[in-house]
């Protein structure tokens, strides 16, 4: 499914490290916001992991989806490398988070209902991967229903923010970005560009690990027969 | 139409057939329940007066943890004698036979949450009854939604190794938002000034949980339980 | 998955793990080492907090075009730990990629060395 040539994966890999090298050079030059001053630039990082995760949960919910309905195995590799990439990119964000909240609330954590929701997309998917681990045979329809939950669950992470009254910035920041801070738009679509070639990148290599396996498990069968 | 609602129907009678030969699930889940209750008041009721708002989480706790106990031992029963491989032959929508199941279930601890609510009053003396029509909401839906998620998981888990603590490390996860939508709503319900709204809110919000869960639950029931 | 399909709606019972499977110690060793760096960055900032307490209190407001000096220096920690976290988590990702990689494709030359010999 993932037919990338060696050449195209080698050279995604050199413009994401390229990208992140160079950030931290267009992070310090943009602008500092007024009331969070140096901190504030976590954001630069802080969202587009949370945005990578979002897409990992919806590329693993979907091609899940695929895999129960028309059973493809392509589907389910495509599913377990995007769970793996969720519950990294969610703990990137579960951890930069806190480190920009002691500085720019005071408080560690919040059990606002943003926070609350996107540890849970995260327990969500640790429990696919320990599902996948510990399940024994059969585990792999099995865990596509739970990515299914677990990508169900993703609109109410969204939308609860505008809901509840809460300290955390409201979803009005970015679209506004441009707008409001323009010295910050271009570092952060920059950064969100690298993360997203950096996604693509290890999605590809774990979908591959995944394909490999498939191969092996093919040979001990036949070696069986 | 009638057909999916008569199979459902059947397969929730037959459930309830076999519990009141034996009345072992509902007995073993309401101690459970009860001693759940207990060890919490033991830990938030200090010189007979309980610590503030502790009686809306204690209420959804011990209405989670029986649950994944009775759905476990419910699915426990179907592996006997390869009962659900039976159940799963049989010439019908498969998504009846899940249909069957949840209301068995929901049955079930609707009996259990009756006796926890009761007890919560007593031992933390929460004016839990002040809106019993706004309370029997909240926890008739919450508890469908989180019997819906729970009766397709476990179900999916029945011939899974390890299925006795995969459950609840499923369970929990997915259905956070039913419990902490019930325990907000709780909350609004037994504050000295009872907001109306809020618990209107987070029941309208359970309502569409329970929609989506139950939809999703349907459809991907087959699937799931095929090889 | 293949086994399955040879033996449609049989319990497989509790055989090894398939190598299929993911290493569970893997995943925990991963989740140890982000709790030590978390652990090393909450360090870092309750040492960082005493300096700041130590300065001298500010009585009037300073435009922002410039952050003051006396502004930064508390944040610069936590900066730096969540920088170097998301880096080190990318790395240590890819490594153990890189790994697996390595073990599955050795048992593939192996078996497939075995498959061409019987």
């Amino acid at each position: 499914m993932m037919a990338m040539s060696t050449r195209t994966f080698g050279g995604l890999l050199c413009v994401a490290g390229a990208m992140f090298i160079t950030a931290p050079i267009l992070i310090a030059s943009a602008p500092y916001e007024s009331t969070m001053g140096l901190v504030q630039k976590i954001f630069y990082f802080h969202v587009p992991s949370w945005i990578a995760m979002f897409l990992a949960v919806f590329i693993c919910g979907f091609s899940s989806a695929v895999y129960l309905f028309k059973e493809k195995p392509a589907a389910d590799r495509l599913a377990v490398a995007a769970a793996e990439l969720a519950v990294l990119f969610g703990l990137m964000g579960l951890v930069t988070g806190p480190l920009w909240a002691i500085k720019a609330w005071g408080v560690w954590w919040q059990w606002d209902a943003r926070l609350t929701m996107a540890l849970i997309l995260e327990l969500i998917f640790l429990a696919y991967l320990l599902l996948r681990a510990y399940g024994g045979p059969g585990s792999e329809k099995l865990s596509a229903g739970l990515a299914l939950f677990g990508m169900a669950n993703v609109p109410f992470v969204y939308i609860s923010v505008n809901v509840w009254r809460t300290i955390h910035p409201t979803t009005n920041v970015l679209p506004s970005l441009s707008s409001s801070a323009p010295g910050m738009f271009g570092p952060f679509v920059w950064c969100m560009v690298a993360f997203l070639v950096l996604f693509v990148v290890m999605l590809t290599a774990r979908v591959r690990l995944e394909e490999q396996r498939g191969r092996l498990e093919q040979l001990y069968l036949a070696l069986e027969r | 139409m009638a057909n999916f609602f008569k199979i459902a129907w059947l397969v929730t009678r037959k459930d309830i057939r076999v519990e009141t030969r034996s009345w072992e699930m509902v007995s073993t889940t309401l101690f459970f329940a009860t001693s759940c209750v207990l060890v919490f008041s033991f830990a938030f009721v200090r010189e007979g007066r309980p610590i503030e708002g502790a009686a809306a989480g204690i209420v959804w706790i011990a209405v989670a943890f029986s649950g994944t106990l009775a759905l476990g031992r419910a699915f426990e029963r179907e592996r006997y004698q390869d009962a659900m491989r039976g159940l799963l032959m049989a010439p019908v929508e498969r998504a009846a036979i899940f249909l069957g199941k949840l209301l068995a279930i929901v049955l079930l601890m609707a009996v259990v949450e009756a006796v926890i609510v009761l007890f919560v009053t007593f031992t933390f003396r929460a004016p839990l009854f002040r809106f019993p029509g706004y309370l029997v909401a909240l926890l008739a839906t919450g508890t469908i939604g989180f019997a819906t998620v729970g009766t397709l998981f476990a179900a999916m888990l029945l011939r899974t190794r390890s299925r006795g603590v995969l459950l609840p490390i499923l369970l929990y996860p997915v259905t956070f938002p039913v419990l902490i939508a019930g325990v907000g709503g709780t909350v609004a319900l037994l504050q000295s000034e009872p907001n109306l709204d809020l618990v209107r809110f987070w029941t309208a919000l359970l309502v569409l949980f329970d929609a989506v869960f139950l939809t999703l639950a349907l459809w991907t029931f087959e699937p799931v339980m095929t090889e | 998955m293949a086994e399955s399909r040879r033996y449609p709606r049989v319990d497989c019972g509790e055989d090894g793990r398939s190598k299929k499977q993911m290493k569970p110690g893997g995943l925990l060793l991963y989740a140890l080492a982000v709790l030590v760096v978390i652990g090393g960055g909450m360090w870092a900032e309750i040492g960082v907090t005493e300096v700041a307490a130590g300065q001298p209190a500010q009585d009037e407001f300073i435009p922002l075009d410039s952050v003051p000096p006396e502004d930064q220096l508390p944040a610069a920690p936590l900066l730096v730990a969540a920088y170097s976290l998301l880096w080190v988590a990318v790395l240590v990702y890819l490594w153990s990629i890189w790994r697996r990689m390595i073990t599955v494709e050795r048992d593939l030359s192996d078996l497939s060395r075995r498959t061409g010999d019987s």
